[in-house]
């Protein structure tokens, strides 16, 4: 017996065209089946937003179908709300089905977050490493199964954006890009490693186009439904102006040092446009960069600007650094050395979680929180500064072409 | 001709007006961050302020480009001081929320920089002295620089007569606030500006002759200015602009860390000056960085009313800017050697 299953483990298994020892197989089976099970067991918590939120739109969908999109009671981008509609459609309960749904995304982004390390590193031990820690990571397991939210949805759109600018499919990665966009304004967070690639010459002007089609493929149906247009195209600027009771909400950033409660509709002007000026400075400074564009770059520029913007625009939420914790695994699989910067990102993204949904201040001040999310902006922002001095790393990419983005 | 090759030709294509040659992508980036600033200054309930103020917070962001420009050829480094300086947050609280005018002093002072370096030989040793004890007699927040121009004179970039012109104008104008300032019953040692004080303490003793912790304060700086000009005497500094913005920058920390009745305007000028640091030393970054932070969030007291974190806290972090500085300014004299030599 023993020995069959020894044997077993070191035979190789195909699923498609992947093939995996037996071993591999099979913790990749009990990470899945263990994440399936703490999310089953979950998913009956009711947190505030369904009860405030999603349930009375899901009434309003219920009560008036398809024609209740014609209303101005939500503030989401029309395609979750479709999402919802939909599942006003199923026979099963709402929020199940809702986190359902949602707990899918997360597999399947933690795939392509495995296939993103396999593309940069090629292994397959990172690959599956990365799989499970996204699985596993607290603010994962809370966001869908927990409170009911939906980041993963434009999370996983980003993630396989960027999965297909790496493969060099650019029209595929810039039709997810715009998908994310017509889902989250979130999405735009990162927008500038776009505008860097377009320097670079990887993306083309026309790619960009994709942004706006899908915003307004995504407006579309809800447009039909009989929500007028103007409302529709202003729907992202409506959501910036709520929230407005504080300047950081439960995120630790600048605001938390300097003050969250005062200023709160001019620090929204200036806090933007301050924004603005420093995203302009880096810019213009990558710009001049001598840098090869790898994978790793490209990976690095998603977690600093995802860093960098939160850290200064206002009103920021505790789960707006969702997709930068995904991005900063991928990038603490390909750097081994920066994983201590992962595991405090997760912890400072998960104490915001835990005082929403305990209802209880954290024991550490997020003041301090903040300081440390500034010294994790920092160590990345250095990384970044260093890529292209790094003479050892260059020659090593100059003699290995997979590490680039072919141009 | 493909629209994203022209594009990406123009960004770095370069362009000459006259003596000025510039690439489209520099001149986007004046123009642009120099809107970006203007609109950073509009949300405010009081608005712009007057348009002298905000010609002052330009001249300075335009000296200290040159400035840099002086010091290291850099054209891009220049263009970035200028963008960094007219969208720094100290600058927006001072001038905007506050309707101070900190930016006259620091714009005054980089022009005296701007003469100790442009002008080589006494011309430009005088010009500096000329305005620097200007500033001196204008506020005694500048007093800090008194010992940065003393490092100056032991390392013979000031002669003994400008030092005794600036050591003038700085004495008189420190001796008339402080004879005024001891005798005028304030309830504060520190107005929002994060020092020694909010470590210790900052309620002011009342019904009292004398205000023992102000006067040991002022007596305590000036006994360690002495004792760190004595050491710093012991060996030599190079002066490189480097070196002399890290002089000025950590006399002028290291005064205001003790100095009592110091307001938030005292960390403008040292913002400014951190921020030129940064782009002669790079690899410094934490210093201007830190130095904010702790710059604004004396700032964010004074018109909030309270702070999001103790002020402690920043004085903590300014006290090891400051620690770090000095320990730099010693590494460059050499002291350390010469200390263990003549012991």
């Amino acid at each position: 017996m023993d020995r069959y299953i020894r044997g077993w483990m070191e035979k190789e298994v195909s699923i498609g065209k992947q093939k995996l020892q037996g071993e591999e197989f099979l913790v990749l089976t009990v990470l899945t089946v263990l994440a399936v099970t703490v999310r089953v067991l979950v998913r009956s918590f009711v947190a505030d937003d369904w009860s405030i939120y999603w349930s009375s739109w899901l009434l309003e969908l219920e009560t008036k179908g398809f024609r209740a999109l014609a209303g101005n009671f939500y503030d989401y981008a029309p395609p979750v709300m479709y999402l919802l509609y939909l599942i006003t459609l199923l026979p099963i309960n709402a929020m199940t089905a809702f986190k359902g749904f949602c707990c899918l995304l997360e597999f399947a982004g933690a795939a392509v977050i495995a296939g993103i390390v396999m593309e940069c590193t090629k292994s397959r031990r990172r690959a599956q490493f990365a799989y499970g820690l996204f699985l596993f990571l607290p603010t994962v397991i809370l966001n869908a199964a927990v409170w009911s939210q939906c980041d993963i949805i434009y999370t996983f759109l980003i993630l396989c954006s960027v999965f297909f600018l790496l493969k060099d499919r650019t029209w595929t990665g810039m039709w997810f890009y715009g998908a994310a966009f017509a889902v989250k304004l979130q999405t735009l967070f990162i927008f500038p490693f776009l505008v860097i690639l377009w320097v670079r010459r990887k993306i083309k002007l026309k790619h960009f186009a994709t942004i706006p089609v899908m915003y307004f493929l995504g407006i579309f149906p809800a447009w039909l439904a009989g929500r007028p247009f103007s409302e529709l195209i202003g729907i992202y600027a409506f959501q910036g102006s709520k929230d407005r009771w504080s300047l950081s909400i439960k995120f630790p950033n600048i605001y938390q040092i300097i003050g969250n409660q005062h200023f709160l509709d001019e620090y929204v002007s200036a806090g933007m446009y301050l924004v603005l000026g420093i995203l302009m400075i880096v810019m213009f400074w990558m710009a001049y960069q001598q840098v090869r564009v790898t994978k790793e770059y490209v990976i690095l520029m998603v977690v600093f600007f995802g860093l960098l913007t939160t850290y200064f625009i206002p009103h920021m939420h505790e789960r707006y650094l969702y997709l930068t914790d995904a991005f900063l695994l991928i990038y603490a699989m390909i750097r081994r050395r920066r994983f201590p910067l992962f595991i405090a990102a997760g912890f400072l993204s998960v104490v915001g979680y835990a005082e929403y949904l305990t209802k209880k201040a954290p024991a550490v001040p997020y003041g301090i929180l903040a300081f440390v999310q500034l010294a994790v902006l920092v160590v990345i922002g250095l990384d970044l500064y260093r890529f292209p001095q790094c003479r050892a790393e260059r020659e090593k990419l100059d003699t290995e072409e997979e590490g680039r983005i072919p141009g | 001709m493909n629209v994203d090759h022209m594009l990406r030709e123009l960004l770095f294509r370069k362009f000459r007006l006259g003596k000025l040659s510039f690439e489209f992508l520099e001149a986007l980036l004046a123009v642009c961050i120099t809107g970006a600033a203007y609109l950073l200054r509009t949300p405010f309930e009081k608005g712009i302020p007057h348009w002298t103020y905000v010609l002052a917070e330009w001249y300075l962001a335009l000296a200290a480009a040159v400035l840099i420009q002086c010091f290291t050829g850099s054209r891009k480094k220049a263009l970035g001081t200028y963008a960094v300086l007219l969208i720094l947050p100290a600058a927006v609280a001072d001038g905007t929320i506050l309707r101070g005018n900190a930016c006259v002093g620091a714009l005054l002072f980089l022009c005296a920089l701007l003469f100790l370096e442009r002008f080589r030989g006494q011309s430009g040793a005088w010009l500096f002295t000329l305005v620097t004890a200007a500033l001196l007699l204008w506020s005694v927040k500048y007093a800090g620089l008194l010992i940065g121009c003393a490092v100056l004179w032991q390392n013979r970039r000031l002669r003994i007569e400008q030092l005794f012109v600036l050591l003038a104008a700085g004495g008189a104008r420190f001796f008339a606030a402080y004879r005024a300032w001891l005798q005028a019953g304030y309830t504060l040692l520190t107005f929002h500006w994060p020092n020694i004080y909010e470590i210790v303490g900052k309620e002011a003793v009342q019904n009292q002759p004398v205000e023992p912790a102000a006067v040991i304060g002022l007596f305590l700086t000036m006994g360690l200015s002495v004792l760190l000009l004595y050491l710093l005497g012991m060996g030599k500094i190079e002066m490189t602009p480097v070196q002399i913005l890290r002089i000025f920058l950590f006399c002028g920390l290291f005064a205001g860390y003790f100095l009592p009745y110091v307001d938030q305007t005292y960390g403008y000028l040292f913002g400014v000056l951190a921020i030129l640091y940064f782009m002669l030393a790079p690899g410094e970054f934490l210093v201007p960085m830190l130095l904010q932070i702790v710059i604004y969030a004396g700032y964010q007291e004074c018109f909030n009313g309270t702070s999001m974190m103790p002020m402690a806290v920043f004085s903590v972090i300014q006290f090891l800017v400051t620690l770090w500085l000095g320990r730099r300014l010693l590494e460059d004299s050499g002291v350390g050697r010469v200390w263990r030599v003549k012991s």
